[in-house]
């Protein structure tokens, strides 16, 4: 008995031990063990370079990209079924939350450890900064192209308030002006100390998915970018003028504005292996679902094959069919029966298999040489145009060839690489495009750039594609008009009505001008 | 409704009572005493009247009785004891001392014992007799059984789970099954189904099914928060306290043995029409016509001989083709068929499922102390193709009586599963079709070739087997049968739940408990999908397997000190307690296929292997007191009060205290005359709070962590926690009333109660633009309000016939009162993209049904567009509830004794007043043309208009011996099956188009772009669920046989309907245990019916 009477009082004179032991032990585990409590700017920009959103992604492919941007370009062929040109609203939401809870969420949380430095970590941080600041523009100036007027001052800073924001929107005249002040402050930067601090150098090289931290690229790559915002709002009144001083500083001074001139200086998100980008064909998976039953449209067909003449970019875009022929779809069909038979029956050439669907390697793009020359061919005059145009050709039939060559097999088939054409067969292509197209007085020379930049794009830069188009009015397609809300390509999205409803800072004045055709400010 | 009206008042039957006869009283005096000696407070009363009064101090009573006349002595914690008066006046009783003795005694939270008169709150007890023979679970047993108590299986048989709700929706995002307390020691349940189709495709369980019904001695229902808080944060959903059997010592040795073997038959096969096949109507797009069939509807094709033949579009997702004529077509293998109706198609692609039950269970009971083993074997086969699960329980209980003041108690329970593919969800293979031709026999032998690959319609795959066309039972080939039938997927688990508690009572009042309890599993789980290529074509299968362990560790101690002043009776009780939850699970698979064929290994694997890892942990403590007063055994007081502490809060919100208290007045004690017909009556009130807490690691704001070729790289969930959330607070008042009037025979309990949860935690929609889409905050607030009334009645009652009939009711009504979001409304689920959704609205009820309907004009006609189609609304509006008004249940039992033996009839009969559900399977069903409503319109003799179809492509209306135009397309046919919208155009004229009924059917309910609104049905139903025939041999014939008791029952279980509302589905189709969940159906699975026999015999 005494035995028990012992038992209890140690059990009782326990208890304080026990509170004390409980106490810190529920302190413990209110952290999620498998996540990290800190993060530094490297590993975020770690992962803010290499987000599955620059990716020729399985779900915004599938949702978005196919249904809207692919059709209103003409880069995909579609069946004229009713609705075909109004977008999903749940699948725009999609869009649109991503760019705000992914991208621009994450830059903020970089943005305020950043700002909580002391200056010497500034100094070590500012070369991350600077590249993060250009992947952050390149994606925000998608995404005022798509919808004008969108939140941003205010935007993404949730992490930082603790509480509940409804960011207000900024007009997109706002946010190109500050897209090309923070480029322009940060290629001044640049221009003066390149290097960053030894530390810096070390943590962007190891974070850096995109330029391995070399310095000098990203120098290009900011340029580059600003030379197509400036191009892109330079018809403006509001910042035209501006926008052709800054246009022809850049040009006219190579040395200390240099722009992305090689595909080797190319910005890309490349796919290096499945830790970095795993297509796995579900949804946050790769082309290998998006690309699936995708077929080419009839229009950039043409361009491509017409007589004897076939575009070498031809084979790593579009398959044969069924029969061994391209064949695109053609827009103006209104026979729908007679288009799903001839979907059915494999009767159109798909996107390419070994060089977009199932490339494994399919790298996501932000900027490639190509561009630099075609926007510099629509600025430029004369030969100076002309050797541009010549040259974003082959910069682009080398582009094309890389990414096909990145692949060897298609759906687990070996199928090998392609030889790409040598110089003499370039120049022949740049040539025949020169003479019949940019020569040729029934098409023009905008035309003609507008046609090489829409190839170009092609199928891996859909929005920028579109926005292009819009700009520029080039290349001309013909629409078959739909009834409904939507009966031709949309000229700006509709906000989603979550943010209607969620966002009490969306105003009136936002909400009256949220309409599919009420063009976006540059494209006035 | 009124036909659900007539049925319940039928069943509520006029009674008839026995008229109790007078002897001259006398006076009988006596004591009480136990083994240690007399025993104050114990109630002696005169059965079958009001009379009674309490021993002495000294044991010592005096009653008046008359000879013949039984006296009843009873007291908490003792065996109550009846004697007949005789000739002598002086009766000395001794009582027997019995734990385990439930019959006016409950358990109440922290297993502590009390006297049910005098709680103050309600609990509601379900006994082992109330629970039917053969119950597939707990939860499914109590059904109609305690008011406010809202239970739903899912379906898909035993190894489903079933969600249990009381007093409606406590929470609006972190809603929690009751905790379930067995023998003292939390266990794991948890909530299941509720991830959708996409994520989840099979039926699972949780943690409840585990527990044997075969070995409940006593069930304890806590509801309100007053009954509950000293559980803490986990008991906001109330508690359900669990009993186990123990050995009796007034029994001896035991030894009972229980054989069940049930059959499980499929419920409910929506209304099907059997007169068209499948076809997507004549003209349009998509119809037969269009797509170069003959006039009759069929296809022409060549046959593998070279020959040609004709064929149905057996592809076809839409049930608007040709009329079965019986003739003879090319089916999809390219063998030759006849294309004929298939009225039990459906059905036959479902087995008959059966569950065996067999229980074994020794028990014994001495001085020392008790024990009980039980060993229970139960093998189910569901109706799923390939389901099936096969468990044992082991449970042993014992007592140890170390000494007079220490003793000992283990229960201990190892419960070992194998479930072999869990029954899979075929929501997919109904949106995907399967048409009314389909023939299930060829369809459950076609689905794999004589090589044992998947079924293919590629002719390089298998020349020879390959089929011609594809149809629309390809799905059902490959999702169920395919998947259940080849594939494997192999759960075994492996559960231990303990509990051990030390008893102490050093000096009389003063009393120790400590308590540690473990509930740990470990489940091991592999898939085996079988090549469905040869490699030679294509890289298939997969062998992945999941290793985990859920455990939850307890531990309490509790001091009580108890003692009796003159009137007062004082009770003071303080405690702690600990628990920690701590799950982990791995997983490891193939990626990219198996290498070698159906060679199931990890080193089998095409790429490099997928792995997935992870982890909980919960902690929580509490320190709590009790004090009670009790006063001339008629009025007593409750103060409880609880300080916890848990993990799954931040540190300065991590800790929280709450109050409850509650009186009883025990009137019938206190009235001076107390009225010959009240035996009792009390009035009890109760007023508490209780905290609840978030899941784990919900509100810490932590980085995403991966490596990206070696980098460690972070970055942020896009839903935000919140470091600074507090716990919820639940207030909830009760008051309630319970008496037993007309000698005993009509007893009845009724509770109000209201409660309002504030500071709810809940994920909040904010704009994307903010950073993330949703946040968790404290910032809603929910009240409910509600009755409950449970109604004895005991209409006969002599030596052969008894009669009991017990109905319960409760109703709840749910008020969201605040809820901060930028919107009118929080999604909590959804349907196809939002085309459907049920939502958390504020000052509206929990669960509102928001569709897209019809757009009206002023006049409330439906508006139809230029092409006859109706227009659908752009705004979503209410147009439900999920949440029902009332539910109760209705249980008669009569028995009677031939002399021989009991015969016994138990009669389970629930209900659920209002609440509703969409049907997405009627919807698909009906977009479809499979339910035979599509029929309406379809030819001539169902109302369809003639018309013909116009050089543009129009249908327009012609009158018999009306003129075809002779540029009318499809040669001038006319065709009988118009429909015409039934509303106005935008103009204000009534609506003249003519559309093809296919194109009405399809359009009005397709994938997101029809009218959901159609489909939503007030899910009130009255349901025959459990009927139990009986025979128990008397003791004597029992003996013969050499056994204690005999018994021998017929069973049958979710029999039928008396009234339903939503035609074509089960009103419990729905699947989910949470509540948002339980109004959609969403085409889980079939409902079953069982029935059955067991067998009970007793040495």
């Amino acid at each position: 008995m005494k035995t028990s009477f012992k038992l209890t009082y140690l059990l009782i004179a326990l208890i304080p031990f026990f509170t004390i032991s409980c106490k810190k032990q529920l302190e413990d585990d209110y952290y999620n063990p498998d996540k990290s409590q800190t993060a530094s700017i490297e590993t975020m920009f770690g992962k803010f370079s290499t987000l599955s959103r620059y990716h020729m992604q399985y779900w915004d492919l599938t949702t978005l990209q196919k249904s809207t941007v692919g059709v209103y370009t003409q880069i995909l062929g579609y069946s004229n079924g009713a609705g075909r040109y109004n977008p999903s609203d749940t699948y725009t939401l999609d869009h649109w939350n991503r760019f705000y809870t992914e991208i621009l969420q994450l830059y903020r949380e970089m943005e305020k450890t950043y700002n909580g430095l002391d200056q010497t970590g500034k100094n070590n941080y500012k070369h991350i900064m600077i590249a993060a600041d250009a992947i952050l523009i390149s994606e925000l100036a998608k995404k005022t192209d798509m919808w004008g007027d969108i939140p941003f001052s205010e935007a993404g800073f949730i992490r930082n308030s603790n509480q509940i924001i409804f960011p207000k929107y900024d007009s997109q005249q706002d946010i190109y002006t500050f897209m090309l002040a923070k480029l322009k402050e940060n290629a001044g930067i640049l221009e003066s100390s390149l290097e960053p601090t030894p530390v810096g150098s070390k943590m962007l090289a190891k974070a850096d998915f995109i330029y391995g931290g070399n310095v000098g690229k990203w120098q290009k790559f900011i340029n580059s970018l600003r030379l197509r915002l400036l191009v892109r709002i330079k018809g403006t009144p509001e910042l035209g003028s501006m926008a052709n001083q800054e246009i022809t500083t850049i040009l006219n001074n190579p040395t200390k504005n240099p722009l992305i001139e090689t595909n080797a200086d190319n910005a890309l998100i490349s796919a290096k292996g499945p830790d970095l980008f795993a297509i796995d064909g579900q949804h946050e998976g790769g082309p290998r679902g998006g690309f699936a039953g995708v077929v080419a449209g009839k229009a950039i067909l043409n361009v491509l094959k017409k007589g004897t003449f076939v575009d070498p970019r031809l084979q790593t875009l579009f398959g044969k069919n069924k029969n061994g022929h391209y064949a695109g779809l053609d827009p103006m069909s209104t026979s729908t029966t007679e288009v799903s038979d001839s979907l059915n029956n494999q009767l159109y050439s798909f996107v390419d298999s070994a060089a977009l669907r199932f490339n494994n390697f399919l790298p996501g793009v932000l900027f490639t040489a190509a561009e630099t020359q075609l926007l510099k061919a629509e600025i430029l005059q004369g030969t100076q145009s002309e050797t541009a145009f010549k040259n974003g050709i082959k910069l682009s039939v080398d582009w094309y060839y890389y990414v096909r060559n990145l692949n060897t097999k298609s759906n687990g088939v070996e199928v090998g690489t392609l030889t790409p054409p040598t110089d003499a067969e370039k120049e022949t292509i740049a040539n025949y495009y020169y003479t019949n197209y940019y020569q040729n007085p029934a098409i023009g020379k905008d035309e003609a750039i507008g046609i090489q930049r829409w190839i170009h794009f092609g199928p891996l830069q859909m929005y920028e594609a579109w926005s292009d188009m819009r700009r520029y009015n080039h290349p001309m397609l013909s629409y078959v008009k739909d009834s409904g809300i939507a009966p031709t390509p949309i000229d700006r999205f509709k906000y989603p009505s979550k943010e209607y409803a969620d966002n009490i800072n969306m105003s009136q004045q936002i909400k009256d001008n949220d309409k599919l055709y009420n063009k976006v400010w540059w494209d006035k | 409704m009124s036909l659900f009206y007539k049925r319940t008042a039928g069943l509520a039957l006029c009674t008839l009572f026995s008229a109790t006869s007078l002897y001259a009283q006398q006076s009988i005096s006596g004591t009480v005493s136990d083994a240690n000696g007399p025993i104050s407070g114990a109630t002696v009363s005169v059965k079958g009247t009001t009379r009674g009064t309490q021993t002495a101090a000294n044991g010592s009573f005096t009653i008046q009785a008359s000879q013949g006349e039984t006296l009843r002595i009873s007291i908490v914690g003792y065996k109550s004891q009846e004697i007949v008066v005789g000739a002598t006046k002086t009766i000395n009783i001794k009582l027997n001392e019995d734990a385990g003795a439930l019959d006016e005694v409950v358990v109440t939270a922290m297993g502590i014992k009390k006297d049910q008169r005098k709680l103050g709150y309600a609990v509601s007890t379900v006994k082992a007799e109330d629970i039917q023979e053969g119950s597939p679970s707990i939860g499914a047993s109590l059904y109609g059984k305690a008011p406010g108590v809202r239970i739903q299986s899912s379906p898909g048989g035993q190894i489903a789970a079933s969600s249990i709700v009381i007093r409606g929706q406590n929470s609006i995002s972190f809603s929690r099954q009751p905790l379930i307390i067995l023998d003292g020691v939390p266990i794991r349940n948890g909530e299941a189904n509720t991830k959708g189709m996409w994520d989840e495709s099979r039926i699972m369980g949780n943690g409840l099914l585990d527990v044997n019904p075969n070995d409940i001695e006593s069930i304890s229902i806590l509801k309100g928060a007053p009954a509950s808080a000293l559980y803490g944060s986990e008991a906001l959903g109330g508690v359900l306290v669990i009993t186990t059997k123990k050995g009796s010592k007034k029994e001896g040795l035991g030894i009972d043995f229980n054989m069940n073997m049930q059959s499980e038959r499929l419920a409910f096969i929506p209304d099907f029409q059997y007169e068209f096949g499948p076809g997507y109507g004549w003209t349009g797009p998509s119809g037969l016509l269009t797509n170069g069939a003959d006039n009759d509807g069929f296809l022409k094709t060549t046959g593998r001989d070279g020959k040609q033949y004709i064929r149905p579009w057996m592809s076809s997702w839409g049930n608007f083709g040709p009329k079965f004529d019986n003739r003879d077509v090319m089916w999809w293998d390219g063998e030759i068929r006849q294309y004929s109706a298939q009225p039990d198609g459906m059905k036959k692609l479902y087995d008959n499922g059966n569950t065996n039950n067999y229980s074994l269970s020794v028990s014994n009971a001495g001085d020392l102390g008790s024990f009980r083993f039980s060993y229970n074997r139960n093998d189910f086969n569901g109706i799923m193709p390939g389901s099936k699960q096969n468990r044992n329980n082991f449970s042993f209980n014992s007592s140890l009586n170390i000494s007079k003041k220490l003793t000992f108690d283990l229960t201990t329970s190892y419960i070992n599963t194998y479930t072999l593919n869990r029954p899979y969800l075929i929501n997919n293979v109904n949106a995907y079709g399967y048409n009314l031709a389909e023939k299930a026999d060829v369809v459950r032998s076609r689905y794999k070739t004589s090589e044992g690959y998947k079924f293919t319609t590629n002719k390089s795959f298998d020349p020879k087997e390959y089929f011609l066309y594809s149809t629309s039972a390809s799905q059902y080939m490959d999702n169920i049968l395919w998947n259940n039938l080849e594939n494997q997927d192999i759960a075994k688990e492996n559960r231990f739940i303990s509990s051990a508690t030390l008893n102490f009572k050093p000096i009389d009042p003063l009393s120790f408990r400590f308590r540690v309890g473990n509930d740990y599993t470990s489940s091991n789980s592999e898939t085996k999908n079988r090549n469905s290529r040869n490699v030679a074509f294509e890289n298939s299968g997969y062998y992945g397997t999941n290793n985990g362990s859920q455990r939850v560790t307890y531990g309490d101690f509790l001091t009580s000190y108890n003692k009796t002043f003159n009137d007062f009776e004082l009770g003071l009780s303080l405690g702690a307690m600990l628990k920690q939850e701590q799950d982990q699970n791995t997983s490891l698979g193939t990626a990219g296929g198996l290498v070698q064929e159906n060679f199931f290994s990890l080193n089998n694997s095409v790429d490099r292997l997928t792995t997935g890892f992870g982890r909980r942990k919960v902690t929580r403590s509490g320190f709590f007191g009790i004090g009670t007063l009790g006063y001339k055994n008629q009025l007593f007081a409750e103060l409880a009060v609880r300080r916890e502490s848990s993990s799954t809060l931040p540190k300065k919100n991590n800790t929280f205290t709450y109050p409850s208290g509650s009186l009883s007045w025990i009137i019938s004690e206190s009235l001076a005359n107390k009225p010959l017909w009240l035996n009792y009556a009390k009035l009890r009130t109760a007023f508490g709070f209780v905290g609840n807490d978030l899941t784990a690691y919900a509100a810490n704001n932590a980085y995403n962590q991966q490596t990206i070729n070696g980098v460690i790289v972070n970055y942020l969930p896009t839903v935000y926690g919140n470091d600074f959330i507090k716990p919820e607070r639940k207030r909830e008042f009760e008051v309630g009333l319970e008496s037993k009037v007309l000698d005993n025979r009509v007893g009845i309990d009724i509770t109000y109660y209201n409660n309002l949860i504030k500071d709810q935690i809940t994920y909040i929609d904010v704009p994307g633009s903010s950073g993330v889409t949703s946040m968790l905050s404290n910032l809603a607030k929910m009240s409910n309000y509600g009755l409950e009334i449970g109604l004895n009645v005991n209409p006969v009652r002599n030596e052969r016939w008894n009669y009991d009939i017990g109905i319960n009711f409760s109703f709840n009504r749910n008020k969201i009162s605040e809820l901060p979001t930028g919107g009118q409304y929080l999604k909590l689920a959804d349907v196809d993209n939002s085309s459907l959704m049920v939502v958390a609205t504020p000052n509206k009820a929990y669960g509102d049904i928001m569709t897209y309907s019809y757009k009206y004009d002023q006049n409330g006609n439906k508006l139809v567009d230029g092409d006859g189609y109706y227009i659908k609304d752009n705004v979503p509006t209410v147009h439900g509830n999920v949440t029902p008004k009332g539910i109760g249940g209705i249980t008669n039992s009569v028995s009677f004794d031939t002399g021989h033996g009991k015969i016994g009839l138990t009669a389970l009969i629930d209900y659920r007043i209002g609440g509703d559900i969409f049907s997405l399977s009627n919807y698909q069903n009906t977009a479809s043309g499979k339910l035979a409503t599509t029929l309406q319109g379809r030819d001539a003799a169902r109302g369809g208009i003639s018309y013909y179809v116009d050089a543009n492509s129009r249908n327009v209306a012609i009158e018999p011996g009306g003129t075809v135009p002779s540029n009318a397309k499809f040669g001038g046919r006319i065709f009988d099956n118009g429909i015409i919208a039934d509303g106005y155009t935008m103009d204000g004229k009534k609506n003249t188009y003519v559309l093809e009924a296919a194109d009405y059917y399809l359009t009005n309910n397709y994938w997101t772009s029809g009218i959901y609104d159609h489909q939503i049905y007030d899910n009130s139903y009255v349901k025959f669920r459990e009927l139990t025939l009986s025979y128990t041999l008397s003791s004597k014939l029992a003996a013969k046989l050499r056994a204690r008791n005999v018994t021998l029952s017929l069973i049958g279980r979710n029999l039928f309907y008396i009234y339903k509302n939503v035609p074509n589905i089960d009103p419990e189709s729905a699947i989910g245990t949470t509540p948002r969940e339980m109004g959609i159906d969403r085409y889980g699975i079939p409902t079953t019916r069982s029935y059955g026999f067991s067998l009970k015999f007793g040495i």
